[in-house]
């Protein structure tokens, strides 16, 4: 114990010394740490923006419907794929897909039209939530109708518009029914905006005469399954029919993500350079400094094995403490960061797309287990390693030498 | 060689520390230097030799009593006036670490002369001739750590002398080389001091040096015990 | 006193290097932060630029001429009249490469598969073929020719989405300019694929005329009339010069910004997201500094101590700290400046190759990316970048340059 009690007074007997070390230590270590959970929250805003919007985390299809998009291939048994999914800890949404002709008085344009349950719509997803006006549709098939941003804009339609739907039936008969317009979504994605009509499953039917249709089942855990987990238990259930995971529904997305993997793994590189030559930086002037009293303790009698010991565990504990403190800047800041985001929606209208990718004006950061652990563990290690090379080498110095050093 | 009075000190005190921990350097110093005097402050370690050599030098202000210097009170003098005062008019050696690393020997040496805004030609005058009476000649353009301790410490003496200040004060200058150069070295000050009637105040607790001055002060407990000619 | 400055700087510059590794470490440091801030900064902008060209040539240039309420509330029925005398004004005006006309509206494209919405844009082919990157864009079959006929290019994701080939026919349907539902066959004469599945599933050309006929617009009816520049950054001035013109009184005179505010958003975002990532990396270099000169300050009281006790004044001595501060940050600045500029200016020449980092195609609001990234270097952002990174750290030095004065001479001299 008094090892630990004289390099804890060693430390101390130059404050501004060791101040100014451990200043280095704290700067770095609350640095990276809040740099990590920024990108971290980034990324996962990036992919819940994807998975958690609408697309979910796996979908299934009829095997070719993807394809040609064809009113007649739909899923096979779609409720057994949805109670698969809930007993794997998931929501399940079955959902239906056919093309028509919106109008609304003088305008009209093209949109695909999605049958839904709402409720599930709700639970499972937060388009639905995703209103710039009006609200969703209601539990029972009421002829309400919910707009994509840019379809509502160009039909001039508005919360309580009467829409009315023009679609080739799956008997061949022309579907022709009144809506009344519920809500509009917020922009979400290009597609979304430009075509998404959204009714309830019960006036799609009636709408297409088409009982029971479901073209998609999308499922999603919100992040709590693994997506490998996920997908065996849907795979499971659906009995060769097409189950894809959002990386495979979205390529473009899934790679726009590993590239902005990369990308962040190099600035987390470089900040981890700078940080560490910081540290390292600091913690050589302060040992190289100390040359001369080890010369004396030299001369006094100390081996040059305890002067490293000494030194060492002096710059564990500096190191230590730097890195605590740290550790509790970084993850104030990034717990901040993560509850509250950083605004920047003054600079950006909402609803970008880059890839399919929707990017949020507000930023969140994310404070994981790996985030607070692993840079403290870096800067401690440069810490201790940046002392040890100059102790080393004054300790084998002369003591006449060392003493004598400037 | 006249008397006039380079320093006076009236019943000078230095206190550390406050409270319990309180500890007093000086407890009472009555001192007068005259122009000309080549005097060692003697005293075994913890005497206040170098609190007193700091105090005189303006390095440093009394708790309590009174310092003339040329006749001028400095005790309330600011800290610019001080400053003011050390570059006009005296020069200091330190036991160590004395000269500028970066600068050459010629460089340090005219340091001094430099802050007083001489001019270059009258600066190369004066240091080229103090180095050749003491023995450096050649050395200029040598860094400090090129240097023996001695040599370093003769650079000490030229920077220290060739403003012409009224006092020389030297802590310590013999503590870090051998006998053989302290003794040149204390050889040096004399011959300046007798030459030029440079005045000189050294700290010391070497016999050696003790032998070569005029006038020995002896200090003990921060009361001058001794004043001897 | 000239010389004694001259001193001063002599003594400062020496302080820097008498601790060599020190130094260099600490120098590299600058160098590093400052040539990964610039890379990236110039690697940014060439991209902004090269979306921005391609975005505007592919629609309505750098300053588009529009009827007044066309933008909150697109249609086929809000139009411009009467372009010929205007586009002729526009074309002398000073800095513009050319004028291009598009006649624009939302429609279906239905073939005996199914049904998909498109945005139908009657085009001028002569311009577009001059000004736009989509004719070389062509994968199979060949661009638009003439003005009239009832021909179209569309996208490659289109084509395969209702089954179509080159010379294949489909049926556009529109809701006309008075509201009635218009119907007309149309053969594809391209397929051409800009990398962007919203494009390419979206956008299909026509020649103008077809697209009056369609519409039901008079003869020289514009939705757009687009102005290219040599130069975008005057755009601001050719849109007050042709907002002044009679010709075009009562139109809406707009920069793209407000006529693609997507892109302008997203380069708007990206850059803020790339400056707090940069201001972070600074930050840790300039932290690295204030440590360096702050520890440096440290070590050398004892030094500090002699010069004070001989005569030097406490201003003189911070001004010789803040002096050799000032070289290390002159240095470094300067260095990684000079590496940046030189690394930017080789991929400025043979481009930047990320393919290998992602193998989908990318595309930002529906415009696509290319995969050979060119970054542009300015003098505005070597100012720029210099300018904040040096002055960062100038006031930086400040603290210990100060400091570096207020020890007690007595103590240190011990």
């Amino acid at each position: 114990m008094t090892v630990f009690r004289q390099a804890w007074r060693n430390l101390w007997r130059n404050s501004r010394r060791t101040s100014i070390t451990m200043g280095a230590v704290v700067v770095s270590t609350s640095v990276m740490i809040f740099t990590s959970a920024l990108t971290i929250g980034m990324v996962d805003d990036m992919i819940g923006s994807i998975t958690r919007t609408s697309i979910g985390e796996v979908q299934v299809h009829s095997a070719k419907y993807l394809a040609d998009r064809s009113l007649y291939r739909t899923v096979n048994r779609p409720a057994t794929i949805i109670l698969a999914s809930q007993k794997a800890g998931a929501q399940a949404a079955p959902r239906s897909y056919g093309f028509g002709l919106v109008s609304c008085r003088m305008k009209s344009a093209g949109a695909m039209f999605w049958g839904v349950d709402p409720e599930t719509e709700k639970k499972a997803f937060d388009l639905a939530a995703n209103l710039a006006g009006g609200k969703y549709l209601a539990a029972r098939p009421a002829r309400g109708i919910v707009l994509g941003s840019r379809l509502a804009k160009s039909l001039e339609a508005k919360v309580g518009s009467e829409i009315v739907a023009l679609v080739q039936a799956a008997d061949g008969s022309l579907g022709n029914e009144m809506f009344r317009v519920t809500g509009i979504l917020a922009s979400v994605g290009d597609a979304v905006d430009r075509n998404a009509a959204i009714i309830h499953r019960g006036d799609w039917a009636e709408l297409f005469a088409a009982e029971g249709m479901v073209h998609e089942v999308a499922i999603t855990s919100r992040g709590k399954l693994s997506l490998a987990v996920l997908e065996g238990a849907v795979k499971s259930a659906s009995r060769r029919q097409d189950v894809r995971s959002w990386r495979q529904l979205v390529p473009m997305a899934s790679d726009m993500l590993g590239m902005v993997d990369v990308m962040l793994l190099i600035f987390s590189v470089v900040f981890g350079c700078a940080a560490g030559l910081g540290v390292m930086n600091t913690m050589l002037m302060a040992t190289h400094e100390r040359t001369r009293e080890f010369g004396v303790l030299k001369a006094l009698g100390t081996t040059p094995r305890q002067i490293v010991r000494d030194v060492s565990i002096e710059a564990a504990m500096l190191g230590l403490i730097g890195a605590a403190m740290g550790i509790l800047i970084g993850a104030v800041a990034g717990w901040y960061t993560q509850v509250h985001g950083i605004d920047t929606s003054a600079l950006a209208s909402g609803g970008l797309n880059v890839s399919g990718l929707r990017m949020d004006p507000v930023w969140h950061a994310r404070l994981t287990a790996k985030t607070v652990v692993v840079p403290p563990l870096i800067m401690w290690v440069m810490c201790v390693l940046s002392a040890l090379y100059p102790a080393v080498r004054a300790a084998r110095l002369d003591p006449v030498k060392a003493m004598a050093h400037v | 060689m006249s008397e006039r009075q380079v320093v006076k000190l009236t019943r000078v005190t230095k206190d550390y520390g406050e409270g319990a921990g309180i500890v007093h350097a000086l407890r009472g110093i009555d001192l007068e230097l005259g122009s000309g005097d080549f005097a060692a402050l003697a005293g075994p370690s913890g005497s206040g030799k170098s609190t007193l050599l700091n105090i005189i030098g303006g390095l440093d202000r009394c708790s309590s009593g009174s310092i003339e210097f040329e006749g001028q009170a400095i005790g309330s003098l600011s800290g610019g006036a001080l400053s003011l005062l050390r570059k006009e008019r005296i020069g200091f050696i330190f036991q160590a670490y004395n000269l500028i690393p970066v600068l050459t020997a010629y460089e340090n040496a005219e340091y001094v002369l430099l802050l007083k805004g001489v001019l270059p030609a009258e600066r190369k005058a004066r240091i080229s001739a103090l180095f050749a009476e003491v023995g450096l000649e050649g050395l200029e353009d040598r860094f400090p750590r090129e240097l023996s301790g001695g040599q370093q410490q003769r650079v000490a003496i030229v920077r220290a002398i060739a403003p012409a200040p009224a006092l020389v004060l030297a802590d310590e200058p013999t503590a870090n080389v051998d006998s053989a150069t302290g003794g040149a070295l204390m050889d040096l000050m004399a011959k300046l001091n007798r030459e030029k009637g440079v005045t000189f105040l050294f700290s010391t607790h070497d016999p050696m040096v003790m032998e070569r001055a005029r006038r020995r002060i002896r200090l003990k407990d921060g009361v001058i015990e001794g004043d001897t000619r | 006193m000239f010389e004694s400055l001259k001193a001063l700087s002599v003594v400062a510059w020496r302080s820097i290097w008498r601790n060599r590794r020190r130094t260099i470490i600490t120098l590299s440091s600058i160098i590093l932060g400052v040539t990964l801030v610039m890379v990236l900064v110039c690697l940014g902008e060439g991209v902004y630029v090269k979306l921005v060209n391609e975005a505007i040539r592919l629609q309505g240039g750098h300053v588009t001429v529009m009827h007044a309420g066309y933008l909150d509330a697109p249609s086929a029925d809000l139009f411009i009249l009467n372009t010929g005398k205007l586009r002729g004004r526009i074309a002398i005006l000073p800095g513009v490469e050319r004028t291009k006309g598009l006649v624009m509206g939302q429609g279906l494209v239905k073939t005996a598969t199914g049904g998909v919405g498109s945005l139908v844009m009657g085009v001028e082919p002569d311009a577009e073929l001059a000004a736009s990157p989509l004719p070389g864009k062509i994968t199979a079959g060949k661009y638009l020719s003439g003005n009239g006929g009832a021909q179209a290019v569309i996208g490659s994701a289109m084509a395969e989405r209702l089954k179509l080939r080159v010379g294949s026919k489909f049926v556009v349907a529109v809701n006309d300019s008075r509201g009635e539902m218009v119907e007309e066959l149309c053969r594809v004469r391209g397929i051409f694929s800009l990398g962007s599945d919203e494009m390419d599933g979206y956008l299909i050309q026509v020649p103008a005329g077809f697209a009056r006929r369609l519409y039901g617009l008079p003869g020289d009816a514009l939705t757009y009339l687009g102005v290219v520049l040599r130069d975008g950054d005057s755009r601001h001035e050719v849109a007050r010069l042709i907002s002044r013109m009679p010709e075009a009184a009562g139109a809406a005179v707009l920069p793209w910004e407000k006529v693609l505010p997507d892109v302008a958003s997203y380069i708007r975002l990206d850059r803020t997201q790339n400056y707090v990532f940069q201001a972070i990396l600074i930050f840790l270099v300039l932290f690295t500094i204030f440590n360096t000169i702050l520890m440096s300050v440290l070590e050398r009281e004892r030094e500090f101590g002699v010069l004070l006790a001989l005569g030097t004044t406490p201003a003189r001595l911070r001004a010789q700290i803040f002096l050799e501060a000032l070289y290390l940050n002159l240095a470094g600045v300067a260095g990684g400046l000079l590496l940046g500029g030189l690394l930017v200016w080789h991929y400025q020449v043979h481009g930047f190759d990320i393919s290998s980092m992602t193998s989908a195609e990318m595309s930002i609001s529906g415009f696509s990316m290319d995969k050979v990234l060119h970054p542009r270097l300015t003098a505005g952002i070597l100012g720029i970048v210099g300018g904040s990174v040096f002055s960062a750290t100038v006031l930086l030095s400040l603290y210990p340059a100060w400091n570096s004065a207020k020890i007690k001479i007595a103590e240190v001299l011990r």
